[in-house]
This record gives C-alpha cells, sequence and structure tokens, in this order.
C-alpha cells in the first residue's frame, strides 16, 4: 500500500463518515432528556485509583497484621516440631526386617530404613500400616512357595 | 460561541442549558458511531440514551485536561459494548436484516467504506478508524476513548487501512455496491 492510496483512503473515510444521515427523532430526544431530567448528578466522585495506591494508615494497618500472623504462624509451626517425633524417635523395632534367607534373595529390597526427619505422626503410621502389609505379602508368597515346591 | 469544555464546566456548575447544548451537538455524531458499532437502531438509540445519562450523572469526573468529546464517546464505547452483550428482547424480535448502517448511507455511485469496515474489522478497530477519520481525534485521544495503549491504537489504524485497501482491490465492480444499496 502506497503513501497515496494510504492517503486517498483517509480521505475517503472522512468524506464518506458525511455520507452518512443520523437524525435524532424528535421522539428520542424526547427519551433523552426525560431520562436526563430523571437522574441528578454524583457530587462526591470516588476517589481515583493513584489516590487509593498511594497508602495511608490501612495500608499500614494491613501490613502490620500480615506481618503479626506470619511471626504467629512460624511460632507454631516450630512448637510443634519440638513436641513432635524427632528423627531418633523410629527405632529399628518399626523398622521391617527380613525373615526368611532363601526367601529374601528373590524379594526385591525395599529401602524401609526411613530417615524420619520429615515425617510426621500421621506419615509414620501409614508407614507402619504398609510396612505390615508388605510383611503379610512376604509371608504369603512364603507360604505358595512351599506348597509349590 | 462556547467550547465543548467551556459547556461541560458550566454544566458541573448546575447549568442544564450548558448540558443541552452539549446533547444537541453530540446527538447525531454519536448515532452516527453506535449505528455502525450496534447490531440495530433500537441498541443505538438505548446506548445514545444511557450515555447521555451516564455523561450528565458523572460529570463531575471529567478531567477537562482531555477533550469532552474523548470522555463522551469513551462513555458511548462501553454503553455499546454492553449492548452487544445484552441485547434488548423487543430488539430481537424486530431485528430485520437491514444493518442499521447501511440505511442511514444515502444513496452514492460507489460503495461507503464505513460500511465495508463494519463488515471486515472487529469492533475496537471499526471504533478507533471512526474516532480517527470521522471525528478527527488525535491518537492520544483515540487511544484514551477505547482504553488502549498508543502503540495498538496506530498499530490497528495501520492493519485496517490495509484490509480496507485491500478489500477493495478485491471488490469485483462498482456495479455489484450499487445493487447492494439498492437492496438496503
Amino acid at each position: 500500500m502506497t503513501r497515496h492510496e494510504d492517503s486517498d483512503l483517509e480521505q475517503r473515510l472522512r468524506a464518506d463518515a458525511q455520507q452518512i444521515v443520523a437524525d435524532v427523532s424528535p421522539e428520542l430526544r424526547a427519551r433523552i432528556d426525560a431520562s436526563i431530567r430523571s437522574v441528578a448528578p454524583i457530587r462526591s466522585v470516588p476517589a481515583s485509583r493513584d489516590a487509593d495506591r498511594s497508602g495511608g494508615p490501612g495500608w499500614w494497618a494491613s501490613g502490620l497484621t500480615g506481618l503479626a500472623a506470619a511471626l504467629l504462624i512460624i511460632l507454631l509451626v516450630n512448637t510443634n516440631r519440638s513436641s513432635g517425633p524427632t528423627p531418633d524417635s523410629v527405632t529399628e523395632d518399626n523398622v521391617a526386617t527380613t525373615v526368611t534367607p532363601e526367601v529374601s534373595e528373590s524379594l526385591v529390597t525395599l529401602p524401609l530404613k526411613v530417615r524420619t526427619a520429615d515425617l510426621t505422626g500421621p506419615l509414620e503410621e501409614e508407614l507402619l500400616r504398609l510396612q505390615a502389609d508388605i510383611e503379610k505379602a512376604r509371608q504369603t508368597v512364603e507360604r505358595d512357595l512351599h506348597l509349590t515346591l | 460561541m462556547a467550547t465543548d469544555e467551556q459547556l461541560a464546566e458550566a454544566a458541573k456548575c448546575g447549568s442544564t442549558t450548558a448540558f443541552d447544548e452539549l446533547v444537541e451537538r453530540y446527538q447525531s455524531r454519536l448515532l452516527r458511531f453506535l449505528l455502525g458499532r450496534c447490531n440495530n437502531r433500537a441498541d443505538a438509540e438505548d446506548a445514545i440514551q444511557d450515555t447521555f445519562v451516564n455523561a450528565y450523572r458523572y460529570l463531575q469526573s471529567y478531567d477537562p485536561r482531555w477533550r469532552f468529546s474523548t470522555w463522551l464517546y469513551r462513555i458511548a464505547l462501553r454503553n455499546a459494548s454492553r449492548q452487544s452483550l445484552h441485547p434488548a428482547a423487543e430488539a430481537i424480535e424486530l431485528e430485520d436484516d437491514t444493518d442499521p448502517l447501511a440505511a442511514c448511507i444515502a444513496l452514492s455511485e460507489r460503495q461507503n467504506l464505513w460500511l465495508l469496515a463494519k463488515r471486515q474489522l472487529a469492533a475496537d478497530a471499526y471504533s478507533a478508524l471512526w474516532l480517527r477519520y470521522a471525528e478527527d481525534l488525535p491518537l492520544a485521544d483515540v487511544a484514551r476513548a477505547l482504553d488502549r495503549s498508543l502503540a495498538w491504537t496506530k498499530v490497528s489504524l495501520m492493519r485496517s487501512r490495509r484490509r480496507l485497501a485491500a478489500a477493495l482491490r478485491q471488490q469485483p465492480t462498482i456495479a455489484e455496491g450499487n445493487e447492494m444499496y439498492d437492496k438496503a
């Protein structure tokens, strides 16, 4: 599109806009006037967004509340951690052990000796339940092997 | 003769006569614009009514650093968009196949570009083109009325002109364009 074409198009747009004849009918004008008379101008204009962004006591109050809430959460988390199980609280008794040497060779060794540093109470219970399930499964496999042999 | 901005200031101070003068100045201009934005004349008339009512209600928020027309068209655009989203039920029933813009275009020897623009361009692109060339608003005012960036406005205008030029080149004959007007 050349500059000349562009200029022609702009002129044509201006000229064609003048070709559009849209007169407001007296009925529409009466409607508009009646609507305007039925409302009152709002005198107090709400503050602009820029003014809201400038801050004030509200901003400081919300900031301090947030800070206090964050400190409280940190304190609570640390308190619970110190009263909960320590990494050394899981003994060797809680860890599954292999019993039958000949069967143990055919089973996959599971990494059950878990460091509990990151475990919480419910997770430890779940681990014990899983270990019990594995023990049951191991016994079932052992019994089946005996039956087969 | 008072400028639009002076009349707006007077209206702000409570002069209903000043606001009536503004309505008188803008009613036809706004209707021409809204006919290109709305699907039917009823929606355009509802939009123009809402535009003047909103302008009167929120006149205190008008910033005289900008042209009054920019502020008014910004309100009109919002109302036009609302009408497009929620067309009145009775308007749908009454709607016929006639484009409200086509019905207002005088018969001429060639096709009116605004009718082509309405069919070829998206609503915002059409509005930008109208405000720039039919209303002769500066680019910054067009961008402000549309709540778009200056860069978007420039690019939109350039693309719209290219698209219109391409559409014009593709049109086979002028006679077909005239037939279309005859139907309208």
